[in-house]
């Protein structure tokens, strides 16, 4: 009995400590959630950034699909998300697949060579891009946005899935090989259903930040029609001054897709990490 | 086994899209980019002649899209050779987007642009169209007011359409002044005892901000007016005298005055200039320092105008007060067509039926003779008249190069947090000169 | 003969993709910027050709360079200890079995989906020194005092570090959660056996059997700690004084608002040299194995 009542205290310990971290955790997003509520009356007239709402301004919401063209800019998101992620995806296997699999020189070289990518600041590509994109007419097109964002996702793509591909023993190859299999289709046969977990991890991160790149898809599309969120998110906030009720419903309003797919792929995210560290 | 059917189709689709895509089609995009010296389609569908319409490209702020969007509709309708595009980006995005479209020669027909030295970047740089032939031949002087042409020529070319001309004064609750039996201040002595009765009563005189510093440096520049009176003030802005002087330490040593006496809100050195209202509104604060455009803001956040008033800051000599311009600019590379078709949508754009439909877009009064705000807006005339009768000068922030005005930015963060003596900070502000005139 | 031909050729095609795209979107931009910051160029008119001139500068006479480059060390070691020690303490916590652990899982990852201008805005009110949150609940357990975060330059950036430290959390969190997943409880239960008890098991077991985990946590931190750009520009743009200014922030100032293209790409060089410094080790020591 000593043993479990031990136990039922640590547990206990453990929930306390959770939930105080979690209570100041919130604090922040509590603050988003109640402004959300509020009317500009309200903001305005004193009751404190943190206090509740007396009628709760559905308008804010109301505003922001109307007004804000939220549900545009959220189509556009989810149709450049949704088709960047799984392409770069695939291409990043396949690099990593011929980075620790295939028979090239200098992998390591090739690898860091990659790397790079995560290191460069953004704001230093805006130029060049833009000068490249508007002589081969690609400024305001998806295709462009998709591009740029494929060639940003790659470093951290490869990184990630060369390093679950590493974890996987060589032993499966050669038992794939003696069956007859080439190249291409150990590939998608055996390595990718094995990398799934990873491959389910890298969508849940690309997506969220394919979804919240603001700096790229401010520059290269400029029809209003084609922006994405966080670009759209920014035509809330005023020239003055900013009605923080609208922007804060809008914010709220943006955030529900990525949480689907968070939620919807997590139970893979833990498993599949795992490879990647273990490299 | 479903994944990879899902990754090779997938791709297929994605490849399927590229040709597609490539033909640089979105949804509903008409976008045609101004190259200057560049190639492709884009030349030729933004000239007229053979092709019929002349495509325009108008890059603006997204706050006026409520009223731009069905403007530029009407306009497009009742224009059969000319298609207007707009595209809206927010106050900082706009900045970003003209550079790098600058810089790669893919500016648009016209976008819009605040004077002084963010305007004349572009004036000085050979981007903009210079409209100076044209205002001659088209008698703008007799259209718009001087004050804004003149801030909106650099060089003595003018290179932009004025379409805001924004002036500044000092709004306060006169609900407060009264509770306190304050009056409106008529030499700056008084207005320090206004300050100072405020202050006893638990009211922070002056709602500043200092993020990015320029709405601190409102009442800065007003200070320098007053310790260096207007010639020295002029000069010192133009560069023609050093900032390393005796007055700008007394302004700068009031301005720490200030600070230290608690005149401007906790913390304000940090805060955002687009919150000051909140105090003002509140009734924390009971002076604000702002432009005519602050009594549509009022109205528009549910607050009570006929709480608030305005007056010039009694900073001596005529009690000059600052002014700045908001213009659009043009592509120096636009085709006659082009700037035509451009010229013609700004006039529609700021024609009076326009005006009197979404006023509440516009800053108002428009920078043209003879134009007014509607009446509900009960400062915006004594501004204005404050501008005629006492005289302006460019605000200080467009008035500077961007890396000086950070200079004077940092140097009122310095003084605030009692980093630097004033006669430190005067030193900072001519060092920083001297650096961009060495540049 | 013919065969092996071919498998290498096909080899390479595997990289292609990934390669063709990579060069145009990142190694061409780089090799612009290189160019570039050997000039003088505002952007728009004649680039001047200045050499090396524009990196000697901003070492031997920029302060504010100096600071932000101080700044971003700060930032680092800032992170290294906090960031990672905390993610690491979280994760371990959340990796004991208990009810709703994927509920707080998920909580704490929350905030890095939350659009950067959001969080700037969120945590300037939580600052704000008279109405914000933090002020006011000091009020309300009675301790006196108005400490203004964003404003003072002694306490501003560890204000700002806060506020990155909310919302950047979640990542490194799930890193070593999938690298806790690693360590085998039948290890774990041998070394109970062999007298470990928890916080010796922890420092003497886990943590070097999470020794790859760290090696990733610790190069994509620092990365990220070099780059840091959103949450500072919001919340304080590089101020009071450049107390808060960071390499990106000031790059971008020079680079977009006073136009001097060649120095503001001359230190976005400089960042990736940084970086360089520290993943290149990094990457050669965990290929070893190859």
């Amino acid at each position: 009995m000593q043993g479990k009542q031990k136990k039922l205290f640590k547990k206990a310990i453990l929930y306390i400590i959770l939930i105080l971290i979690a209570l100041i955790w919130i604090i922040p997003m509590f603050t988003l959630v109640v402004t959300a509520l509020k009317s500009k009356q309200d903001f305005y007239s004193g009751i404190g950034l943190f206090g509740l709402p007396e009628n709760i301004a559905w308008d804010n919401f109301i505003n922001a699909f109307t007004k804000g063209r939220l549900f545009t800019y959220m189509k556009n998101d989810l149709i450049v998300s949704g088709l960047k992620v799984p392409l770069g995806i695939f291409i990043e296997a396949l690099a990593a697949y011929a980075l620790t699999r295939l028979d090239i020189k200098h992998k390591t070289g090739i690898f860091i060579f990659f790397l790079i990518g995560m290191m460069l600041p953004m704001q230093a590509a805006l130029v060049p891009i833009n000068i490249i994109y508007s002589k081969l007419n690609l400024l305001n097109t998806y295709f462009g946005l998709f591009y740029v964002y494929v060639g940003f996702g790659i470093s951290f793509g490869i990184l990630i899935l060369r390093g679950f591909m590493k974890g996987i023993p060589k032993d499966i190859d050669e038992a794939a090989y003696i069956d007859g299999c080439n190249k291409w289709k150990m590939f998608i046969h055996i390595m990718v259903p094995i990398i799934k977990p990873a491959i389910a991890t890298l969508l849940i991160t690309d997506f969220l930040s394919t979804w919240n790149e603001y700096l790229l898809a401010s520059v290269i599309i400029n029809d209003n029609a084609m922006k994405t969120v966080p670009v759209g998110l920014m035509t809330f906030v005023g020239e003055h001054g900013t009605d923080y009720g609208y922007l804060c419903a809008g914010v709220l309003i943006a955030i529900i897709p990525v949480m689907i797919v968070y939620l919807f792929f997590q139970r893979y995210f833990v498993e599949g990490m795992t490879g990647a560290v273990k490299s | 086994m479903l994944k990879l059917r899902k990754f090779i189709s997938l791709m297929l689709v994605s490849l399927m899209l590229v040709p597609l895509l490539l033909t640089g089609c979105g949804s509903g995009n008409g976008e045609t980019s101004k190259n200057v010296g560049g190639t492709g389609t884009s030349e030729t569908a933004g000239k007229t002649g053979t092709s019929g319409k002349t495509s325009i490209t108008f890059w603006n702020l997204s706050t006026r899209q409520e009223a731009l969007d069905p403007i530029v509709e009407a306009f497009n309708a009742a224009n059969d050779d000319v298609e207007v595009v707009v595209s809206y980006y927010d106050t900082d995005g706009i900045k970003d987007a003209c550079k790098v479209a600058a810089s790669s020669g893919t500016l648009p027909n016209m976008w819009f642009n605040w004077g002084g030295s963010l305007g004349g970047f572009y004036a000085d740089n050979g981007a903009t169209y210079d409209l100076t032939g044209y205002a001659e031949d088209n008698n703008w002087p007799d259209v718009f007011t001087s004050g804004s042409l003149d801030l909106c020529t650099f060089d003595g070319k003018l290179s932009g359409y004025p379409t805001a001309y924004n002036v500044l004064n000092v709004y306060y609750r006169k609900d407060i002044f009264e509770k306190y039996d304050l009056e409106v201040p008529k030499t700056f002595e008084e207005f320090e005892e206004v300050c100072a009765a405020l202050k006893e009563n638990g009211v922070t005189p002056i709602s500043t901000a200092g993020l990015n510093g320029w709405h601190v440096m409102r009442f800065v520049e007003l200070l320098v007016e007053y310790y260096a009176g207007e010639d020295l003030h002029d000069k010192l802005s133009a560069f023609d005298e050093s900032w390393d002087n005796q007055y700008v330490v007394q302004a700068l040593a009031k301005y720490q005055e200030f600070c230290e006496k608690g005149y401007f809100p906790e913390g304000f050195v940090t805060a955002n200039p687009d919150d000051t209202r909140l105090a003002m509104m509140t009734g924390e604060c009971a002076m604000d320092i702002q432009g005519q455009w602050y009594d549509g803001q009022i109205l528009s956040d549910g607050g009570d105008l006929s709480l608030f008033g305005t007056f010039a800051l009694p900073v001596g000599g005529t009690d000059r007060v600052s002014a700045f311009v908001e213009m659009a600019q043009f592509n120096a590379g636009n085709s006659d067509a082009e700037l035509e078709a451009c010229i013609r949508f700004m006039d529609y754009y700021l024609s009076d039926e326009n005006v009197e439909q979404y006023a509440d877009y516009y800053n108002l009064p428009l920078p043209k003779i003879g134009s007014e705000a509607s009446a509900e807006y009960i400062n915006i005339p004594d501004i204005m008249e404050t501008a005629e009768t006492n005289g302006t000068f460019t605000i200080t922030d467009q008035a500077f190069p961007a890396e000086v005005a950070d200079g004077l930015f940092n140097v009122q963060d310095a003084l605030a947090n009692g980093q630097m003596t004033p006669e430190e900070g005067a030193a900072a502000i001519g060092a920083a000169v001297e650096a961009y005139q060495n540049k | 003969m013919k065969k092996k031909v071919n498998l290498k050729i096909g080899s390479y095609a595997f990289l292609m993709p990934a390669l063709i795209i990579y060069v145009s979107v990142i190694v061409i931009p780089v090799f612009y910027s290189l160019y570039i910051s050997l000039f003088k160029w505002n952007g728009i008119g004649a680039m001047e050709f200045v050499g090396l001139s524009n990196y000697i500068n901003l070492f031997l006479n920029d302060s504010i360079f100096l600071t932000a480059l101080k700044n971003n060390i700060i930032w680092i070691l800032l992170t290294l200890l906090v960031t990672m020690t905390t993610a690491l303490g979280l994760a371990v916590m959340l990796n004991k079995k208990f009810k709703g652990r994927t509920f707080f899982r998920g909580f704490f990852y929350f905030p890095c989906v939350i659009a950067p201008i959001a969080v700037s805005i969120i945590w300037r009110w939580i600052y704000n020194p008279s109405v914000g949150f933090i002020n006011e609940f000091a009020r309300l357990i009675g301790l006196d005092f108005s400490q203004s975060w964003l404003s003072d330059p002694k306490v501003s950036i560890y204000a700002v570090f806060v506020a990155a430290l909310w919302q950047a959390l979640g990542q490194p969190m799930i890193l070593f959660l999938a690298g806790l997943q690693g360590v085998s409880i039948e290890v774990l239960e041998a070394s109970l056996i062999d007298g470990a008890n928890g916080t010796k098991q922890f420092f003497l077991i886990t943590v070097p059997l999470l020794k790859e985990t760290f090696v990733i946590v610790i190069a994509t931190l620092i990365v990220a700690a070099m780059k840091v750009f959103d949450v500072v520009q919001g919340l304080t743009g590089g101020g009071p004084n450049n107390a808060t200014q960071m390499l990106s922030t000031y790059m971008y100032s020079q680079t977009f608002t006073y136009n001097n293209v060649g120095v503001g790409t001359a230190i976005s060089c400089i960042m990736v040299v940084i970086m360089m410094l520290v993943i290149v080790p990094y990457v050669s020591f965990t290929a070893k194995d190859d």
